[in-house]
């Protein structure tokens, strides 16, 4: 057994799920940073401490990849060997469309002084976060019954919704020159 | 042998007795050196001068002096004085719109940065390495060895170009870089081993902290969890160009306005610029300063001050709560704030830090000294003298880096606040028919355009089977070290067309000019050189068969089969027997050749520690602290 074919959720020991206790998995992942990091290996010959490198960067791809939902959706699926073609991956609900629209708009209209701005794009946020978890539901589901069409639909939506908290964290940087 | 230690906790290869390793603070102002002796970090100082180096270098006719002998020609010799030099290390000339206010001469015929002087052309990278040697031997005069490394610590904010700078002036001078660290990062440590930041009630708890540093030139936030020894960098912000110099330039312009005077001399503008520094650190503890200057006085109160300074300090504040929101956290969720760099003794930035967070502010660590007692922590572990199982660093990339696309637009490969180390691929394709060729132009920053953000380094992947256009899949690979010094490789997958560099800045120095320099420094000294760097090879052979003899010994006969063993026991034989020849060529070889060689018995041995590390971990005793 290679460590370099294992999967992610191997190297954490964590089932292969899209629900994962993220808690859980930061514990692993300090754990393995402890004996994996390549401060670790200081004082010692040159060509061992670029294998560390490798080895800790490997550590935290799968760390990254697991701990953002979008990544991890993406991953489960490559695992199951379904290929997520993001442009592929057209949205054809025109309620919905409308709704990411209409979004944008009002995000676009904030100005430096409109009233309670901080309060307005907080609730942007709540709302990028809201569709988020909403969306991660649904992938979830149609994961677990190995739907691949509608688990791909999900991650697209998945997608906007993390598209949108960055949208809002740019405008607040345009607005306030952050 | 790195990952042969790490199966095995608190059982490292012998300690290197007496090594001697030291944490150096390059700051804008003033530089300082630390080591731990003793079991705790301390300053090192030289008699009278005291411990701090002002950031001075004085290229006289006849000599080059350093830090309080070169002060001395400040107004006398200003033109050959150069100060605040890590405000222009890993920059060029465009970055400087206002190059006249500078007292100096600048080369005009290049973009890099280039200053005449008596000694010639100096570079920033040149002056930063006369520090940094002074720094080292003053050391090694005072601990009475060589200096065997040194961390060497950075803003958290300085990009790609300004860090690699920074490892160019050391290699100048000829110390062996463990690790650039960010200074925020160092304060942390300094703080964290110091029981100030635990709360012994709720020893397990996590600690959300920010480290809030502004310096003479540089500002950098930094938002840190510390948890059971661990340094988690969560996000870090700041601004590379933007101190306490910013805050004397303010106030030598409010003094020209208020005595209606004006500079036309190099010595005129250093001694305004003078003026107004001690002004401002007079403040720090007087209500209110007079200014002689050119004859005449101005009343300088602290309310003026704050009032001239005000936009400044109100940028560092929105610095701070981007780096928030990018940790993902709200200002009551910081215990406390580290207060960092001499330009936080000003009482309007306490003011207003203290006010936006909300918390308390810690600078029970003297602000010019904490950045370097940490460096020593660190340089002390990386070392080798204290095995420290528990201290652990996470540190980020401050600024994304990317590839130019089509229509100078950015494309994002490694986002802001990502741990390092670090490695991305992306697939890129070919917009024309029979494209044969690739320009990757690495970027680094923000914006969406290439042209906001700062350029790299560009090259070329050449020989690409011509195809139609979007066929050929061009895999570009970026790689960030430990140091956060990024690489970038590419590939034509289909064909295996490869291009590799080192991202080196694409101003500044060149590679040949650092080679050309240490060739001219290593002609006076060429055999102390050559006999320092056979030493350090015997210690890196001894190192590493020891290494492999404990490691065979613990797990030899189970991972190994008996052939393998043999072959490794010869070449260990061999290795020791080229170590004593003195043959520097040859042990260069035999070094590379073993280390190859027990690559895969470290892999295996790696694989079973994994196992073991995951089979038997305090998951339950995290998910409790909460």
């Amino acid at each position: 057994m290679s460590s370099s074919n294992q999967t992610h959720f191997e190297w954490f020991s964590i089932p292969r799920n899209f629900d994962i206790d993220l808690r859980s998995l930061r514990a692993k992942y300090l754990d393995l940073q402890k004996q994996l990091h390549p401060d670790k290996s200081a004082g010692l010959p040159d060509a061992n401490q670029s294998q560390a490198i490798v080895l800790n960067t490997r550590l935290n791809d799968a760390y990254d990849s697991l701990k953002d939902p979008v990544k991890r959706a993406i991953y489960l699926l490559e695992l199951s060997g379904v290929e997520y073609d993001a442009d592929r991956q057209t949205q054809n609900d025109p309620i919905y469309l409308m709704q990411q629209l209409e979004i944008r708009e009002e995000l676009g209209d904030l100005e430096v002084d409109s009233p309670h701005l901080d309060e307005s794009l907080d609730k942007f946020r709540s709302l990028a976060l809201s569709q988020l978890e909403q969306y991660s539901e649904e992938f979830s589901l149609a994961y677990d019954k190995a739907d691949w069409p509608l688990s791909c639909a999900a991650i697209g939506r998945m997608m906007f919704a993390g598209k949108l908290m960055r949208d809002v964290n740019e405008r607040e940087e345009q607005l306030l020159d952050l | 042998m790195s990952l042969l230690q790490i199966s095995e906790p608190g059982q490292s290869p012998e300690p290197h007795q007496g090594k001697l390793a030291v944490g150096i603070d390059l700051g804008t102002s003033n530089s300082l050196v630390c080591s731990v002796r003793r079991g705790g970090p301390t300053p090192i100082a030289d008699g009278e001068l005291g411990d701090l180096v002002p950031s001075v270098v004085h290229y006289g006719s006849d000599a080059i002096q350093v830090g309080h002998a070169a002060t001395e020609y400040l107004l006398t010799d200003t033109e050959n004085t150069l100060t605040s030099v890590k405000r222009f290390i890993g920059k060029n000339q465009s970055d400087f719109p206002d190059l006249a206010s500078f007292p100096y001469r600048f080369e005009a015929n290049t973009e890099n940065l280039k200053i005449h002087t008596n000694q010639g052309l100096v570079s920033p990278v040149e002056a930063s390495s006369k520090i940094l040697n002074y720094l080292v031997e003053r050391a090694e005069n005072q601990l009475r060895g060589d200096i065997d490394g040194a961390v060497i610590t950075v803003p958290a904010y300085f990009d790609d170009a300004q860090r690699q700078a920074t490892k160019d002036a050391a290699t100048l001078a000829g110390i062996k870089v463990l690790r650039l660290l960010n200074e925020p990062t160092a304060a942390a440590v300094a703080y964290g081993l110091d029981t100030s930041l635990d709360d012994p009630s709720a020893a397990d708890s996590e600690r959300l902290i920010a480290v809030y540093d502004l310096g003479g030139g540089t500002f950098d936030i930094s938002i840190l969890r510390l948890h059971r020894g661990v340094f988690e960098v969560l996000a870090t912000g700041g601004d590379s160009a933007l101190g306490g110099d910013d805050f004397d330039a303010i106030l030598a312009q409010w003094l020209l306005e208020q005595t209606g005077l004006e500079t036309k001399t190099p010595e005129d503008k250093r001694a305004l610029q003078l003026k107004a520094r001690e002004a401002k650190e007079n403040l720090a503890w007087l209500q209110k300063v007079e200014i002689e200057f050119g004859g005449k006085t101005a009343e300088l109160t602290r309310e003026t001050f704050a009032e001239l300074i005000d936009s400044l300090v109100q940028k560092t504040v929105r610095v701070c709560r981007r780096a928030l929101r990018d940790a993902e956290i709200s200002t009551d969720q910081i215990d406390a704030v580290v207060m960092v760099g001499g330009s936080t003794r000003i009482a309007a930035v306490q003011a207003k830090v203290e006010e936006f967070f909300d918390a308390p502010l810690k600078s029970d660590i003297d602000p010019d000294r904490v950045v370097a007692l940490g460096a020593a922590i660190q340089a002390d572990i990386l070392i080798g003298n204290k095995n420290d199982q528990d201290m652990l660093l996470l540190d980020v990339v401050p600024l994304s880096l990317g590839l130019e696309t089509v229509g100078g637009l950015t494309e994002k490969i490694i986002h802001r606040n990502t741990t390092i180390p670090v490695a991305r691929a992306q697939e890129f394709t070919t917009y024309k028919d029979g494209q044969t060729a690739m320009q990757i132009h690495a970027v680094q920053g923000e914006r969406e355009l290439v042209q906001d953000c700062r350029s790299l380094a560009r090259f070329e992947l050449t020989g690409i089977p011509p195809m139609v256009a979007g066929a050929a899949r061009i895999k570009v690979q970026f790689q960030v070290d430990p140091d956060g010094l990024l690489s970038v490789s590419a590939e034509e997958t289909t064909t295996g067309v490869r291009a590799e560099v080192e991202v080196k800045p694409s101003y500044g120095l060149q590679e040949n000019e650092i080679a050309n320099m240490l060739k001219d420094s290593f002609e006076n000294a060429t055999d102390d050189v050559a006999a320092r760097s056979l030493r350090e090879h015997q210690v890196e052979a001894e190192g590493l068969a020891f290494a492999i003899e404990a490691a065979l010994a613990a797990d030899g006969k189970a991972l190994l089969s008996e052939e393998e063993q043999e072959v490794i026991g010869t070449a260990i034989n061999e290795l020791r027997r080229i170590a004593t020849s003195g043959k520097l060529r040859e042990l260069q070889c035999e070094i590379q050749h073993v280390s190859k060689l027990s690559e895969s018995f470290a892999t295996r041995r790696m694989d079973k520690s994994v196992r073991e590390a995951l089979a038997g971990h305090a998951v339950d005793e995290f998910e409790a602290a909460d």
